[in-house]
């Protein structure tokens, strides 16, 4: 009973086992009652194992479908930086002088959930010319390869478009 | 009709294998530890997404689509924590950078630096 009262977020729990058990049904190959048993079971076992970690108190697991558009539309952005990152780092690394002068950056984000500045860390990793070294409260720590990259990386347009999907939850 | 369409396809599987090229020729050309993250993290990513999505044109089936989707969305989901775990015990720990480097800090002044990490957390 006690392990039970230990779950604080049942609608987060939900979620989160349901999409581990869909994701287990998609990788078995037939449905045996075997087969179920386990992929139910492993699910809810393991979110509960990770429970302590996945679910704090004061930041409960809630999302609208905006919210969640709005994420298919920021991570749509996100793949469209990532094949300008590419193209830059190739013209960087096969250019025969290699224009790098890299530096750290440290700025502080105006995001406020654990969720998007880890979301919004690795965005920037995936962006021309930056990476996140290291992420403490809302502070970033960014490694850029060149210059005009880290003065572009402190007001990056998608900081805006996650504090947009951020404004807009319940 | 069916020719471009496989020259589309061609073309997906040679960039991707491109860029995974540019990955490992900039692993081996830039200087220090964290120009060549830059490399491995963009590189990697965005090749193996685009050698996925030529794979998910040639498979036939709805199943094996997603599952190449799931794929695709776990290494572009880990490749960027990967990085910032190697940066950031890279970073504590003083891993040496080009002399070149330079500091700029958005909010605070002086710099920081490294004490004011968390310099506990890899040493455990």
């Amino acid at each position: 009973m006690r392990l039970i009262k230990s779950v604080t977020d049942w609608r987060g729990f939900t979620i989160i086992s349901v999409i581990l058990a869909s994701f287990w049904f998609l990788m078995s190959p037939k449905l045996e009652p075997a087969n179920v048993i386990i992929g139910i079971g492993c699910a809810v076992g393991l979110t509960f194992f990770w429970s302590p970690d996945l679910f704090k108190p004061g930041q409960p697991m809630r999302f609208n479908l905006k919210q969640l558009v709005k994420l298919v539309l920021y991570l749509a952005h996100l793949g469209w930086n990532v094949v300008l990152s590419g193209l830059n780092v190739a013209m960087i690394v096969l250019s025969p002088k290699m224009p790098i002068s890299p530096g750290f950056v440290l700025l502080k984000t105006k995001l406020q959930k654990d969720l998007t500045r880890v979301l919004y860390a690795n965005s920037i990793t995936l962006t021309p010319g930056t990476i996140t070294v290291d992420l403490n409260g809302d502070r970033l720590l960014v490694h850029a390869m060149t210059e005009d990259a880290a003065k572009g990386v402190s007001d990056w347009y998608m900081q805006d478009k996650m504090r947009d999907i951020e404004l807009s939850g319940p | 009709m069916k020719l471009v369409w496989e020259l589309f396809v061609c073309f997906l599987l040679w960039s991707g294998l491109f860029f995974i090229f540019v990955g490992t020729v900039g692993l081996v050309r830039l200087p220090d530890l964290y120009t060549r993250m830059h490399a491995t993290a963009k590189c990697d990513t965005l090749g193996t997404g685009l050698v996925l999505l030529a794979l998910m044109t040639q498979v036939g089936g709805f199943v094996e689509v997603v599952k190449l989707i799931i794929c695709a969305a776990f290494v572009w989901s880990i490749n960027p924590v990967m990085t910032h775990l190697i940066g950031s015990t890279a970073y504590i720990r003083g891993t040496e950078y080009v002399p070149t480097t330079f500091f700029r800090d958005c909010y605070h002044d002086p710099y920081p630096g490294r004490e004011d990490l968390r310099r506990e957390d890899v040493n455990a």
